[in-house]
């Protein structure tokens, strides 16, 4: 196996992993997952608050 | 650092000057209702740094809607240096309503008169030095969209939070001043924090107060009992209502010089509203708009002129080769523009953006890539599995930013609220007000704000069923879907326009919803349409800044997840179609012996009533695996079509023959699908309707279960998603193959409707034994 093709493994490998470590991590930090952008969003610190609501129950 | 607090009536502009203080971007609606939540900013042109935070839009400090809970505990709890008091200078009585409660808080206070410019231009003049004297409180002119006057309210607000504000009252002269009063010393004895606020609102039986100050309830009680008003009776919130409004209009309201009109003479918005707004023509209206949007989106015939006038193809005029190719560049250019008929302008974005750029940029990489030294199965995962991917989703983004710029303009101008209007009176038949529209409308864009929205709503039953069917209203993510299958159908079956299919899947989605709403309305969700009260902003210009900011962030965020999520999905569905059981590689030609298709085969018969399960052979599989990626995003539908569209060209080159398919654009993804499967023009509008009602993306079922709280109610809305999408894609496909099977439709749905009626009856005469 060439070297590219051992990267590429890499990569694909830290890609999959790291999108999925982002979500959880986002989820565990109770941001959205929604991907909408909360700078235009009129709810964003709602999502936070849903979080936080479900935390403190 | 200092805290000030933005507070107002609902649409007076709170979000345009939060966004001008802090340079935030926050979406900003010709509505009243678009921040249902405080959003926080930095303001850094004071001495010292200041945070800003946008309360949603209230009437009152009542507690009667979510927004007003979160204004008033904020502003009561959280004590911000100063509150900013946002007044809508153009309807000034109405807006000191709120102003004369927030005055009888604690807090240093300063008044905005924001829309001084729309005041000026109407010939209107406000003497605010005389209203400050009046109020006992600092007045600001300004112009939060012009983004005047802000540098002397944020002075003034800055100098007003170093020092301390008492609560006053502009009840202190009415009948109920004494009782009010009283109530404040009985109070501030119990240290009691802004005595009078509490006090006011005690007097007026707010549910909060009453619960939380028992103990003086009971004397305000004894004197309750000996008070009656000759016109309210003993309605005390009324009664203090009408002394706010009374107060006004005799102190507040002189301060304000109306230019002398000879007679009553309706502005140009009430104008517009006489034929926007009309009780017969309102709805087509708003249907004709609609169709107009699809069309300057996606037809490929603008205004029809290629079909009135028969205009003549690039063929016909000799700008082809005989392979079809445009004959030089130039024509290349044309093509993007013209081909029997001009194109709309969304057809023509998307054609220069996929043919002259991402195209021509992909198609670039991939060669680099095919002529590299690597090995077949990595030049397959490049090109087939990342590149095919990313490049089909990515060609999606002009008609995502064209149709969003037009609903950008409806919601800036002032229109949207306006649909509100004229589809309350429909949606109340159903068990709907119009202001369920709202969150339904932010479907459009993101079902996730939207299901936040629903905290708008204040009848809980009224909100489960509004979040319900907000997935229905179809997001920007299943618009690929849309386009690309529609594109397909007609391109390879030469079947209608796309604009108009594009056009009646989004009606078939908003008339999905009004009938699921019937039925849970009349069985499950059985309850009250609350009243629906709304303030009709006038009608102005779509803000340029606005257009744009909405447009920003739709790109970056649309990108962004074609970088990652879609990346990633687009990877582990090439290593799950290109590895079997065994752990053994497969090539192209053997993907039906892969993991997936494994398991995709397992759950096909399932997906057959619909048109794409087992009657598609051995290829049909690929449908299900895109409706499955779907849940994940729903640009996956999309981005898997094309993924598995690269392996099927190269098997279609040994089984099927003659396929000259570009797949990294998306509709000719789906073009493949067609030929390697034979899928019918009913299942793929099946295919479409099914993910556009079935379960959400991930994100918004996860909104969905924070928003509704209750499990059961949240099971209840999975298994209402899966149910609603079958039964709606099996419809269509039934019909759309076999007419006469509409029949045995109508009966079905006839039985329901009498089942309905039946146990609503039961359920009736069940009561009235009862009582």
């Amino acid at each position: 196996m060439k070297i590219w093709e051992i990267l590429l493994i890499v990569f694909c490998v830290a890609v999959v992993a790291g999108v999925i470590a982002a979500k959880v991590i986002a989820k565990k930090k109770g941001k959205p997952s929604c991907d909408c952008g909360c700078g235009g969003c009129s709810g964003c610190s709602a999502c936070q608050k849903a979080k936080e609501d479900q935390n403190r129950k | 650092m200092k805290r000030f607090a933005l507070a107002g009536n609902p649409n007076c502009g709170k979000t345009t000057l939060f966004n001008s203080l802090t340079g935030s971007t926050a979406h900003v609606g010709n509505w009243p209702g678009v921040t249902v939540d405080k959003k926080t900013g930095t303001y850094k042109k004071c001495p010292e740094p200041v945070q800003i935070i946008d309360l949603p839009g209230i009437y009152s400090l009542s507690p009667y809607t979510p927004e007003e809970v979160i204004a008033r505990n904020y502003v009561l709890d959280e004590k911000p240096d100063c509150v900013i008091n946002i007044v809508d200078a153009t309807n000034l009585e109405r807006n000191l309503y709120l102003t004369t409660q927030l005055m009888e808080i604690d807090v240093p206070m300063v008044i905005a008169l924001n829309m001084m410019d729309a005041v000026e231009k109407s010939g209107d003049k406000i003497d605010e030095k005389e209203l400050e004297k009046r109020l006992g409180v600092p007045v600001v002119k300004i112009s939060a969209l012009k983004e005047k006057g802000l540098k002397e309210l944020m002075d003034k607000a800055y100098a007003e939070s170093k020092s301390e504000r008492k609560g006053i009252t502009v009840l202190e002269e009415s009948a109920l001043g004494h009782l009010i009063g009283d109530v404040k010393i009985a109070l501030k004895g119990q240290n009691v924090q802004n005595p009078l606020f509490h006090a006011v609102k005690l007097v007026e039986s707010d549910s909060i107060e009453t619960e939380m100050h028992k103990e003086t309830v009971q004397m305000i009680n004894e004197f309750k009992e000996t008070f009656e008003d000759e016109v309210f009776g003993n309605d005390f919130e009324a009664l203090v209502a009408d002394a706010r409004y009374k107060y006004i209009s005799k102190n507040f309201a002189p301060t304000v010089q109306k230019k002398k009109k000879e007679k009553f003479s309706m502005t140009r918005s009430d104008k517009a509203d006489k034929v926007m707004t009309h009780k017969i023509w309102g709805i087509p209206i708003f249907l004709l708009i609609l169709f107009a949007i699809f069309h300057l989106t996606f037809s490929e015939d603008f205004l029809y002129l290629g079909a009135i006038f028969k205009l003549p193809s690039l063929e016909d005029l000799g700008l082809l080769t005989a392979e079809g190719e445009p004959i030089n560049y130039g024509v290349r250019w044309l093509a993007c523009i013209y081909d029997g008929a001009v194109f709309s302008p969304g057809v023509i974005i998307n054609n220069i953006w996929n043919d002259m750029l991402v195209g021509e940029l992909f198609g670039w990489l991939g060669g680099l890539v095919e002529g590299s030294s690597m090995s077949p199965w990595a030049i397959g995962l490049i090109n087939n599995g990342i590149f095919e991917g990313i490049a089909a989703v990515l060609s999606f983004l002009p008609p995502i930013l064209v149709l969003f710029l037009f609903f950008s303009i409806l919601e800036d101008s002032g229109y949207m609220a306006r649909i509100a209007f004229i589809l309350d009176r429909m949606f109340r038949r159903f068990g709907l007000s119009g202001r369920a529209f709202m969150p339904m409308i932010m479907g459009f864009g993101c079902s996730v704000p939207a299901m936040i929205n629903t905290r708008t709503l204040a009848d809980e039953k009224e909100r489960t069923a509004t979040v319900r069917v907000i997935p229905f209203f179809s997001c920007g993510a299943k618009l690929p879907i849309l386009t690309a299958v529609a594109g397909a159908i007609v391109a390879y079956f030469h079947v209608g326009n796309a604009d108009a299919i594009t056009f009646l899947m989004y009606l078939l989605g908003i008339v999905a919803a009004i009938v699921s709403v019937l039925l849970m309305r009349s069985t499950t969700l059985k309850g009250e349409t609350p009243p629906f009260i709304m303030e009709l902003p006038a009608y102005h210009a779509p803000q340029f800044k606005n257009l744009m900011a909405h447009l920003w962030d739709k790109t970056k965020h649309f990108v962004k997840k074609a970088f990652t999520i879609i990346l990633a999905s687009t990877i582990v569905i090439w290593f799950l179609t290109h590895f079997s059981f065994a752990w053994k590689f497969l090539e192209d030609e053997e993907i039906n012996q892969s993991i997936l298709a494994g398991i995709s085969q397992l759950v096909q018969p399932l997906f057959t009533p619909l048109g794409f399960g087992s009657q598609l052979g051995q290829y049909g599989w690929v449908f299900v695996v895109a409706a499955v990626a779907g849940l994940i995003a729903k640009e996956n539908v999309i981005a898997t079509f094309a993924t598995l569209a690269a392996c099927l060209v190269a098997v279609a080159n040994l089984n099927i023959g003659g396929l000259d398919i570009a797949a990294e654009e998306g509709i000719d993804a789906v073009q493949a699908m067609i030929l390697a499967t034979g899928i019918t023009v009913p299942a793929l509008i099946s295919f479409i309707a099914f993910n556009m009602t079935t379960i959400p993306c991930f994100a918004a079922v996860g909104t969905a279960k924070a928003e509704l709280q209750d499990k059961k109610r949240f099971n209840g809305t999975l298994i209402f998603w899966i149910s609603a999408s079958y039964v709606i894609s099996a419809a269509i496909y039934t019909i759309g193959s076999w007419w006469w099977t509409a029949f045995i439709w109508a009966a079905l749905i006839a039985a329901v409707v009498c089942l309905i009626i039946w146990h609503n009856k039961n359920a009736q005469k069940k009561a009235l034994k009862k009582v």
